[in-house]
């Protein structure tokens, strides 16, 4: 290994301008798989199939078509909804979302406004009979407006509708009555980003064209998820271009050398660009969904960053602390070369393989990014042999300037560090013992959250957006219900022609409704919508308006009757809500936004309302709804975070074993790794931090610079160990690796950027960042140095 | 020759026939006075789930008056529908829910509405007035496929004009046998001029003798009787089909048999 490395370095020095030639083609051909790299917004397809909520809600969107909606508002605070211009206006964007297309294909299932809403009513109506003249009345189902212009009787007929059916009013109508609800279904959950788009497209246009322009307000499940990813795309854009420049300041404030911050990120862009490369490439020949670019993938760019980083930073100091004893560049960089070959290889496989242990997530876009993290990792491992060094060589460093002749500050700082760590060793490991003892108290505290609204600070568009929908309409979110008679059920899929059509049965819908009322009782649920409201519309109707009969009828001929009454209005929806067996019907609880801890607890309410008011035991209750199944995947991306920690931590302990040939060093390795995420999650649970899908992704960086910086140190002590008296051991050592490993994790500090999100979650990423980096450098120097320092007579 | 000269002036003759003329030819084909059937529909859903309906239908004067009656499902049982229509004004339509005992119009204007959840609007189950359409014969010798065979066919387009429709135009395809023409299959447009639906008719030819129940005699009249319909909903990606059996022409029905007293009981 040494003698490859001696000959790969000697390659550099003798034919700098072949290596960097070969080096940057195999970069471009990398790069060929850019175009490849397919970008898919759609989160659904991060969520694993088998999670038991989500066979659930794929089962129902199966059979009733999508249920997550997308909610616009429009309208002018206090200015009543209902006059002709508004009422123009959300006809004419009704037909206008209604052929949204992408491609000449229709993304829009449905559009339901109070422009197109199916009113069901008694119509009278004059007919004569030889000379007789009758009067009669006649079921009717109508769209609520006519025709795009009304006069205002026909307003005020909207009007009184809307007055007598107080239900319907509360889906299409703000409470004050000044905004209308547009609810958009969609075609397809993969056409929610498209959607998103094109409906703050088409709303654009009535900002600006009309006198008094109108005011929207877009919310629900499907638009969030539609929204999200361009959003997250476009801030993390912005913040790592800023993060970039801050760490290029940072590196060039303590180098104090253009051309070495130069090369520094050189080895972070070429990196980076090779493993998109490669990503577009492995999807260009397999196209496997695993290698979609998906909202998870958006931090594969600071993860790189922050590993590459790592790497030049260390060659990069060591050379110029070299080329100061030296005066000579070949002579320095073959010592650099020879004294860190083996932790970088070693920091890099150890990272490598701690992502390749994502392969065994559950997660199925983990799998692609940890192999696809893995891949750069290595490229920046072998840049950085062959091109960092070769660049290093062609260059010309000038011996007497002051980045060179004179010590950076940090440098100074870890001298006297160093003399610290070597003189109160037991102090300082105590100190550190206490603060990770400390933090893991902390760990209780984490709550679990991943309700959008909290994901965005206020100012936010979907953020005020949300607020005004729970407001003042029906709220942002849904739970669904499938309610089913399992007997039947089961009957029906073995001989489609039993007709048992439990739910045509009054008791069925009885218990439908004891369980409608019940949950209009619980908090956040605005209202909710069942084949009752269908069935008790229609009774009333048909029982010549009269409000008595709003109710279930009490025969199941009376409802079979209505039900086949229904049908043959053209625009009937009732297999949106009822299956053909009318053995299964959903109930859709429309919500404000309310925080997802509290999933489970409205599941064991209304689990135990069932259990002690329905005693129809042929019917099962299940709980769905995007809702309920992001919790699961949540908690899905935890457990794979902790699986993942729980491997990456092993793997670390074996190949450090092997490669230092002692179990202890492999102990000690792992050691400043363990009390940094202990301290990072500790701490988020003292601050409150929310962990989520995007915190929980925190691990792999804490884990991929964590274990560079405890590698580099072990290496540094070994060698040291061989030469230097035992009593500055750990003071020789903290000098020579200190430097690097505190200039690595400042500069890669920068990426505290993220603070500046919008996006709360990528916010915290930026702060945990920064603390990562102290957790991490200052573990490794003062655990990890402490425990070295107090055993170093028993390590070998 | 002289057969020869009359087949080449019949041909002449056809060639040059139009579109009304067409459409004349097959409103007059003649017709029973009435009919009592009994009929299975079935309607299959965009899921491909079928639902079976059976039913008893009586009808007068080319079904302009007509009285339906549902025998099953057995939840649907008992439920009917009355149709008579009008020229001079709109169309009585009615419905008995025998669950609510009740009587309620249907809308003339609802015309677009579905029969029974069916894939056949009120509108398909009118009469067509020949006045209210507007004809061109598109072809005199399209091909198509008839009882599994293939055959010459006409081909005519119908618009409607100044007439209350859901659709916008009509392709018929229509076959000569003997000296009746028969609308073999029809594809129908909505309002913005889409495919909308597919129609296929297959006719069963009934001899009926006024002297005899079996004998066919010197006063027997051929008639072409629809036995089976299928309709396709191509936007719905929905299709009915509607099997006529025991078919009994002629029975003496009377036009005061069509009232609402009718309709509560079963026949």
């Amino acid at each position: 290994m040494k003698k490859i490395s001696a000959s790969i370095t000697e390659t550099c020095i003798l034919y700098p301008k072949s290596v960097i030639f070969y080096s940057l083609l195999s970069i471009v051909i990398l790069m060929g798989g850019l175009p490849y790299v397919h970008q898919d917004d759609d989160i659904i397809n991060l969520l694993p199939e088998d999670i038991g909520s989500r066979q659930v809600f794929d089962e129902i969107q199966k059979e009733y078509g999508l249920t997550e909606y997308m909610y616009v508002a429009v309208g002018n605070n206090n200015t009543s909804i209902l006059n002709k211009n508004s009422l123009k206006v959300i006809w004419d964007l009704t037909k206008e979302f209604e052929q949204i297309r992408k491609n000449d294909t229709l993304i829009v299932d449905n559009v339901i406004s109070i422009s197109n809403f199916n009113k069901i009513y008694l119509e009278i109506e004059e007919y004569t009979e030889g000379d007789i003249i009758y009067k009669d009345s006649l079921i009717s189902v109508d769209d609520l407006m006519e025709s795009k212009t009304l006069n205002n009787t026909q307003i005020k007929n909207i009007d009184s509708y809307l007055n007598d059916n107080p239900i319907i009013k509360k889906r299409l109508i703000s409470k004050n009555g000044d905004y209308a609800n547009i609810i958009i279904i969609p075609m397809d959950n993969e056409y929610y980003p498209d959607l998103a788009r094109e409906i703050h497209r088409i709303t654009d246009k009535y900002k600006t064209t009309n006198s008094t322009p109108f005011e929207f307000h877009f919310g629900g499940q499907a638009y969030v998820t539609g929204a999200v990813p361009d959003m997250v795309q476009s801030e993390v854009k912005i913040l790592l271009v800023y993060g970039l420049l801050l760490m290029t300041i940072i590196l060039f404030i303590n180098l104090r050398s253009i051309q070495a911050v130069f090369l520094i990120l050189v080895i972070i862009l070429f990196s980076m660009m090779s493993m998109f490369g490669f990503m577009g490439w492995v999807y260009h020949f397999t196209n496997s969904k695993y290698f979609f670019f998906t909202l998870m993938n958006t931090s594969m760019p600071i993860v790189l960053l922050t590993i590459a980083n790592s790497v030049g930073v260390h060659i990069i100091s060591k050379f110029i602390r070299k080329l100061r004893k030296h005066r000579d560049k070949i002579i320095a960089i073959k010592e650099t070369m020879k004294s860190l070959h083996m932790p970088i290889f070693l920091t890099s496989l150890t990272t490598a393989l701690a992502f390749l242990t994502l392969y065994f997530s559950p997660v199925s876009a983990m799998i692609g990014y940890g192999i696809t993290i893995g891949f750069g990792i290595m490229c920046s491992w072998i840049l950085s042999n062959t091109l960092l060094p070769a660049l290093i060589v062609i260059l010309n460093w000038d011996v007497n300037s002051s980045a060179v002749s004179k010590p950076s500050y940090i440098e100074n700082m870890m001298t006297k560090f160093g003399s610290l760590v070597s003189t109160k060793p037991k102090n300082v490991l105590t100190l550190g013992a206490i603060i990770v003892v400390f933090s893991i108290i902390g760990i209780q505290y984490i709550n679990v959250e991943v309700q959008y609204n909290k994901m965005f600070k206020k100012g936010n568009v979907i953020r005020d957006s949300a607020e005004f929908l729970d407001e003042n309409m029906t709220g942002n979110v849904n739970l669904l219900f499938r309610v089913r008679d399992t007997l039947d059920y089961k009957m029906t899929i073995i001989d489609s022609s039993i007709k048992g059509e439990p739910f045509k049965e009054p008791k069925y819908l009885n218990d439908i409704a004891l369980l409608q009322n019940f949950l209009d009782s619980l908090d956040n649920v605005k209202t909710t919508i069942s084949i009752n409201d269908i069935v008790k519309q229609l009774h009333k109707v048909y029982e010549g308006n009269n409000q008595d009969y709003y109710s279930i009828p009490d025969s199941r001929q009376k409802v079979s009757n209505l039900f086949a009454f229904y049908e043959m209005n053209p625009d009937e929806n009732i297999s949106s809500i009822l299956n053909d067996y009318k053995n299964e019907t959903i109930i859709t609880a429309l919500m404000s936004t309310f925080s997802t801890q509290k999933v489970p607890e409205y599941q064991y309410k209304i689990q135990d309302f069932i259990n002690d008011k329905i005693d129809n035991k042929n019917l099962t209750f299940e709980l769905t709804g995007m809702m309920a199944f992001i919790v699961d995947f949540m908690w899905l991306v935890v457990k794979s975070s902790i699986m993942s920690l729980v491997l990456s931590i092993l793997v670390i302990f074996i190949t450090a074993s092997a490669f230092f040939k002692s179990w202890r060093y492999g102990i000690m390795a792992i050691i400043p790794l363990t009390a940094a995420v202990a301290l990072n999650f500790g701490l988020m649970g003292w601050f409150g931090i929310e962990l989520t899908h995007i915190t929980a992704l925190l691990t792999s960086i804490i884990i991929g610079v964590g274990v560079d910086f405890s590698i580099h140190y072990i290496s540094e002590y070994k060698n040291y160990k061989e030469t230097t008296d035992l009593d500055i051991l750990s003071k020789e050592t903290i000098d020579s690796v200190g430097y690097p490993i505190i200039l690595d994790a400042w500069s890669n500090m920068a990426f505290g950027a993220l603070l500046l999100s919008s996006i709360i979650p990528l916010g915290h990423i930026g702060g945990l960042m920064v603390l990562a980096m102290i957790s991490t450098s200052i573990g490794a120097l003062t655990l990890l140095a402490a425990a070295l320092e107090l055993s170093k007579n028993k390590m070998k | 020759m002289t057969k020869k000269i009359i087949i080449i002036l019949l041909l002449n003759y056809l060639l040059t026939m139009n579109g009304i003329e067409l459409a004349t030819l097959i409103e007059n084909r003649i017709k029973p006075d009435d009919i009592k059937s009994t009929n299975t529909m079935t309607i299959t859903n965009k899921k491909g789930r079928k639902k079976t309906l059976q039913l008893i239908s009586k009808s007068k004067d080319n079904s302009k008056r007509q009285m339906i009656w549902f025998l099953s499902p057995p939840d649907d049982k008992g439920m009917s529908f009355l149709k008579i229509e009008h020229d001079d004004k709109d169309d009585l339509m009615k419905m008995w829910l025998p669950g609510f005992k009740k009587l309620r119009r249907i809308a003339s204007s609802k015309k677009s509405d579905s029969f029974m959840g069916s894939d056949l609007s009120f509108e398909d189950l009118t009469n067509r007035n020949i006045n209210d359409f507007s004809y061109k014969l598109i072809s005199n010798e399209s091909e198509c496929e008839y009882k599994s065979t293939t055959t010459s066919c006409y081909e005519l387009e119908s618009i409607p004009k100044n007439i209350n429709s859901q659709y916008s135009k009509h392709i018929t395809w229509v076959i000569q046998e003997n000296d009746t023409y028969l609308s073999i299959k029809e594809n129908s447009f909505d309002k913005d001029s889409q495919l909308l639906k597919i129609k296929s008719i297959e006719f069963e030819q009934i001899t009926y003798s006024q002297d005899s129940d079996s004998a066919i005699t010197n006063s027997s009249k051929n008639f072409y009787i629809m036995n089976k319909l299928d309709v396709k909903n191509v936007q719905k990606n929905t299709s009915t089909s509607l099997v006529v059996n025991d078919i009994s022409i002629n029975l003496g029905i009377e036009d005061k048999d069509f009232n609402e007293m009718n309709l509560k009981r079963l026949p």
